[in-house]
């Protein structure tokens, strides 16, 4: 249904999109995944044909999106980013329009519209001026848009973006109730969003897919190492000790979690919460030191890799291998002044999404240096807004302050 | 064409959803007004004169209103759907660019031809009055203002297309439509000779007076018409161009 070839888009010198090839079976969900400005919005704005791609070759339900721009729109419902709203119009009548100009028959077209706003959970505001509905409804009025010509192909940028959890629910059941006879990419950086609607993840980052797999290949191939967590009653330096001198134990290292464990740890006999990292599964010996030595083990748990633990990983090491020059080179024209404002961009995005509409195309995420000139790793940049203001809404953007941990994006906003 | 219905239908919704499309042609109505009332009280006694004068003869008085109202107007058309990016709705419809433009343009056409049904209540009024009118000039001045308005909403969209910036657009407009409409003529007043009959052939003024007394010249016609196309095509070019970018 989607086959994209070698797609590759320059903004100017910059390359937003590089050689992206990928294919998507009908019927089949697909994530796109990636940073902020990783080029999701402009792969998928080449898809549509709505970008002119620099290279490549891309069709779309069975034509080319160059040669057979207008084919291509018939059968393909799309969701940008910002969603296209007429927000002078009545729910209904924006159905109404869309429908006409996606050339669903005048007979249909009344009944087509009353069975979308059913699907997309919006049939209670039909005859409500869209500026006056709140941002759930009006992205799912959105998707009644997408779909009000039952395409082939469905294209959905960020779905779920700004909305509050209930909403983001509401939504996803919708997209899922999408799913079967058509098609669908959606692009995200929620990663959970992934997990629950998409069979098959792309993960696209500086341009270029860097993973192409299902979601259970995915975990599967990064269950490498294990990871157990435990809570046991024992003097702890010694439950140290036993732990770390297991065979295949890494590192061990002791939790503190909240109040109750840290008053026990006062007590040689208390509770504590420790963490094996291993290169084997050890949850049977584990067992069997700790009740061994007569300790009580109250919790024993296989902490297995979560997709932002995978995600992060994938991304990180990405960082290196390209030498590109004209990614490498920091553009620091920028207009911020104030240093390149590192951390959460959403926080500002539920401001004022429109003017950040673009940003993916705009951005510097692959510059290789920050304004001291330190070096930066990719875990930073791929959270970086390129066009942040000197001072973020949160206040988290500290002038050149480092992001350790892994990044803010990957805290769910929901 | 259907599509270019359809465009042209949710745009004349959009007009008269809002206050705009009240708020600007009850403005255009008010100093229509005043320059009627000026053009009755001061010319001749014959209505014909006075509907003439009111179509623009030897004077630019209307069509300054009819420039301002179509520069309001239209600077809004490209400019709002850039910005809210609606425009992507558009171009990823099976639409092709000229008909979103041409179906803009017949919308704000359509609202400009109510308006200028709406002073045809000065032609009432000066049969009220016991004028007796020469129906053909009325015809072809009404055309007249019909074809300047049509050039100066092409060139509003044109300028529509440059900023996402309303302002900047109608500022554009505004300049550009009166940089062709009468500057030309006014530099050149004094003068004789080819140059001055250049100008005043190339500006929209020149061929207004025509049209206001009542003689019906293809060249006119054709004149506006071209320069409405010319600004129409740049501006779907334009549109084209800045998805590309």
């Amino acid at each position: 249904m989607i086959d994209a070839e070698h797609l590759t888009k320059y903004y100017g010198r910059r390359a937003a999109v590089r050689d992206v090839s990928f294919h998507v079976e009908r019927g089949e969900i697909v994530g796109l995944l990636g940073p902020n400005g990783a080029g999701k919005t402009t792969t998928m704005r080449m898809l549509t044909g709505y970008l002119p791609m620099s290279s490549g070759k891309a069709n779309v339900a069975g034509f080319d999106v160059a040669d057979k721009p207008m084919e291509v729109r018939k059968r393909l419902g799309y969701l940008p980013e910002t969603v296209p709203l007429y927000t002078d119009m009545t729910v209904r009548s924006y159905l109404s329009f869309t429908a006409k100009l996606r050339a669903v028959p005048p007979k249909a077209r009344t009944r087509r519209i009353e069975e979308v706003m059913a699907m997309c959970r919006v049939t209670e505001v039909a005859n409500r001026t869209i500026g006056k509905l709140s941002r759930g409804y009006r992205q799912r009025v959105g998707l009644a848009q997408a779909i009000v010509h039952n395409p082939d192909v469905i294209i959905l940028d960020e779905p779920t973006v700004g909305l509050d959890p209930r909403q983001i629910i509401e939504t996803r059941n919708v997209i899922r109730d999408l799913a079967g006879d058509h098609s669908m990419i959606l692009s995200t950086h929620i990663l959970s969003e992934v997990n629950t609607l998409c069979d098959r993840v792309i993960i696209i980052n500086r341009g270029r897919v860097l993973v192409d797999d299902s979601l259970a290949n995915l975990q599967r191939q990064s269950a490498d190492s294990s990871r157990l967590q435990m809570l046991v009653r024992g003097p702890q330096a010694e439950v140290e000790m036993r732990l770390s001198s297991l065979p295949g134990a890494l590192k061990v290292s002791v939790l503190e979690e909240n109040a109750a464990e840290a008053e026990a740890l006062t007590n040689p006999d208390g509770i504590s919460r420790y963490n094996l990292e291993a290169d084997q599964d050890l949850r049977e010996l584990v067992a069997h030191t700790i009740i061994g030595q007569g300790w009580g083990l109250l919790e024993l748990r296989n902490d297995a890799p979560t997709l932002e633990d995978i995600f992060v990983r994938l991304i990180s090491s990405d960082v290196d291998e390209d030498e590109d020059v004209e990614l490498s080179t920091p553009q620091m024209d920028y207009p911020d002044s104030g240093g390149r404002a590192i951390g959460r961009g959403r926080a500002f995005q539920a401001g004022d999404d429109e003017e950040l509409e673009d940003l993916p195309d705009t951005g510097l995420e692959d510059a290789d240096a920050n304004e001291d000139g330190q070096v930066v790793s990719a875990t930073e940049l791929v959270d970086d807004e390129p066009i942040a203001p000197p001072v973020n809404a949160n206040g988290k953007n500290a002038k050149g302050k480092k992001v350790k941990a892994a990044p803010a994006f990957l805290d769910e906003d929901e | 064409m259907k599509n270019t219905y359809y465009i042209a239908q949710r745009e004349l919704y959009a007009y008269f959803a809002s206050p705009i499309a009240y708020v600007i042609m009850g403005t255009f109505l008010l100093f229509s007004g005043l320059v009627f009332h000026l053009f009755l009280t001061n010319g001749a006694a014959d209505a014909n004169f006075t509907m003439r004068n009111w179509f623009g003869y030897q004077n630019f008085v209307t069509g300054l209103l009819v420039l301002l109202f179509g520069s309001v107007l239209t600077t809004r058309l490209i400019a709002e759907e850039l910005r809210t990016g609606t425009l992507e709705l558009l171009f990823t419809s099976p639409v092709r660019n000229w008909q979103v433009i041409l179906g803009k343009f017949a919308a704000t056409v359509v609202l400009y031809i109510v308006l200028l049904l709406l002073t045809f209540y000065y032609v009432l009024l000066l049969m009220l009055l016991g004028g007796q009118f020469d129906w053909g000039p009325i015809l072809a001045g009404y055309l007249g203002l019909l074809l300047l308005g049509c050039t100066f909403f092409a060139v509003g969209m044109f300028a529509s297309a440059l900023s996402e910036s309303q302002v900047i657009g109608a500022v554009i407009a505004i300049i550009l439509s009166f940089v062709i409409y009468i500057a030309g003529p006014l530099l050149v007043q004094q003068q004789t000779g080819a140059v001055a009959d250049a100008v005043n052939n190339i500006s929209l003024l020149g061929h207004i007076d025509n049209l206001a007394s009542g003689v019906i010249d293809l060249r006119d016609i054709v004149y506006y018409l071209s320069i409405t196309a010319f600004f129409l095509f740049v501006a779907t070019r334009l549109v084209a161009m800045r998805r590309a970018a």
